[in-house]
């Protein structure tokens, strides 16, 4: 089974929210964001004699596995770390393993944040303003995952702490490279270059070690009116250098929001560390590996067993042939 | 045989975002349409430019290893390993174009390899790997014609 049966979940939330009825007015796929499923489930029912209503979203693991290499109760575990602090996410409610309550298991389930992640709204034209101010306000945002105290946030607990300097890119380098050697890809010279760059230009002063938020850009953040009210997407955070997260999101176009320079004001006016354009530079490569990393095993498990559904072909085909030819370039070749 | 396999893969295209895809109201069922014709774009630019493309990468990897194998040799010593290695590309190839590039691309992988190990070792090391860098680049600009329909930015677009 690919989807959800809205019944099956219907009867499944109605227990677990303590509800005497309950009924899933809508469940929809979230279409975009590819490493697992996501679901928006609007539910409405009655509770000691009381009507309510709730939106909820579930995330669950493709059925051929997650797209990123890391475990979906990591992610859990991220959003209920993050929940108590400044940095706005969406409330974790509750992680499931077993398989027999929906027909999908590990899951979890988190409450949905009222608002947008939409880029085509956001860039509709008259919307200027609200643009300016919205990245204004990610760089702000920004500065607070950056500067959050992740050790009392409980995130060192699940999350590797980097040694030195150097190890802020080199563990999640080693994490990655092992997930793409992992799935034994055909053998690509240019993914072993970028490699081998990395690990020769590796970073080797950081100005802290912050939580890296790991995927930055629109599409990874709920907004409302011309604030940002959620930070999403969080499969790929870590400890490391805060630089990543700026690489990433310039990567993604962010600056298309507001320019860069104005970003970077406002980021480092909100507390957060200065930027260093050379480890942007650094980290743009990495991301390109990473993205390599996570989508080109999606094709060399394509069979009868492994990968077939055209939507990943496409994302494991286009993300790392993009990827292998902005990595090439931005090392200079 | 007619139709050719172009004008079938220009068939299917046609039925799929004339007729299948307008009718298609979920949004998820529709990403995967979209997804399926652009698979179709990239099949029809490799079915006409892949076959060319293989010949041209082996024949290039081929000169770059004779290349590196020569300076190898010249420098004597511990390169003599690596002119080995790059000499093994030479031997038992297969019939296969795709197979014997894949065993080319694999004996490049193994010299840059090589060329990481021996890092500081000797200022050659760096002349050898601009020149697999810049074989690389000659790659990766060989394959992008055929898959760049599937290229999927990520940078923000109006809807």
């Amino acid at each position: 089974m690919t989807g959800l049966d809205d019944g099956r979940l219907g009867a499944y939330l109605r227990d677990r929210l303590e509800a005497d009825d309950l009924t899933v007015v809508s469940l929809k796929r979230n279409v975009g964001g590819m490493s697992r499923q996501t679901w928006f489930a609007e539910v409405s029912g009655v509770r000691d004699g009381a009507e309510f209503t709730d939106a909820l979203t579930i995330r669950v693991d493709h059925p051929e596995g997650s797209v990123v290499p890391v475990g979906l109760e990591r992610e859990y575990r991220t959003f209920a770390a993050l929940g108590p602090t400044e940095v706005p996410v969406a409330r974790a409610l509750w992680f499931e393993t077993d398989e027999s309550l929906i027909g999908r298991a590990p899951f979890y389930v988190r409450r949905t944040v009222p608002g947008s992640a939409s880029a085509g709204k956001l860039f509709a034209p008259g919307r200027e303003e609200t643009r300016r101010r919205i990245g204004r306000h990610l760089a702000e945002r920004l500065a607070a995952v950056h500067t959050l105290d992740w050790e009392r946030a409980g995130l060192g607990d699940f999350m590797a702490v980097p040694a030195r300097p150097e190890d802020c890119a080199l563990l999640e380098l080693a994490h990655y490279e092992r997930a793409y050697r992992a799935a034994e890809p055909e053998p690509m010279p240019v993914v072993e270059a970028l490699f081998s760059w990395l690990k020769r230009n590796v970073p080797t002063e950081v100005s802290r070690t912050s939580l890296v938020w790991g995927d930055v850009g629109v599409g990874n953040f709920i907004y409302e009116g011309d604030q940002v009210v959620a930070l999403t997407d969080w499969e790929q955070a870590h400890l490391g250098d805060p630089m990543k997260d700026w690489a990433s999101a310039l990567w993604r176009g962010a600056d298309a929001l507001l320019p860069r320079e104005e970003m970077f004001e406002a980021y480092e006016k909100a507390g957060g560390p200065r930027i260093d354009e050379e480890r942007i530079r650094y980290y743009s490569v990495f991301i390109d590996a990473e993205y390599i990393c996570t989508s080109f095993p999606l094709v060399s498990g394509f069979g009868r067993d492994g990968v077939r559904d055209a939507t990943f072909v496409r994302l494991g085909m286009g993300v790392p042939y993009m990827c292998m030819d902005h990595g090439l370039r931005t090392i200079g070749y | 045989m007619r139709p050719s396999p172009d004008d079938l893969l220009d068939s299917l295209r046609l039925s799929l975002n004339e007729t299948l895809l307008p009718h298609v109201e979920d949004r998820w069922a529709r990403y995967a349409g979209a997804a399926m014709d652009l698979l179709l774009q990239h099949l029809k630019l490799r079915l006409a430019g892949e076959g060319d493309a293989l010949a041209e990468d082996s024949a290039d990897m081929l000169a770059v290893l004779a290349a590196i194998g020569g300076s190898a040799a010249a420098l004597g010593g511990e390169w003599d390993s690596l002119a080995e290695l790059v000499a093994g590309a030479a031997g038992d190839p297969p019939g296969d174009a795709t197979a014997r590039n894949e065993q080319l691309r694999g004996v490049i992988v193994a010299v840059m390899r090589w060329l990481d190990e021996a890092e500081g070792a000797d200022p050659a090391v760096q002349d050898l790997r601009d020149e697999v860098y810049r074989l690389v680049r000659r790659q990766v600009d060989r394959t992008k014609p055929m898959v760049e329909p599937l290229f999927m930015s990520f940078r923000p677009v109006a809807s």
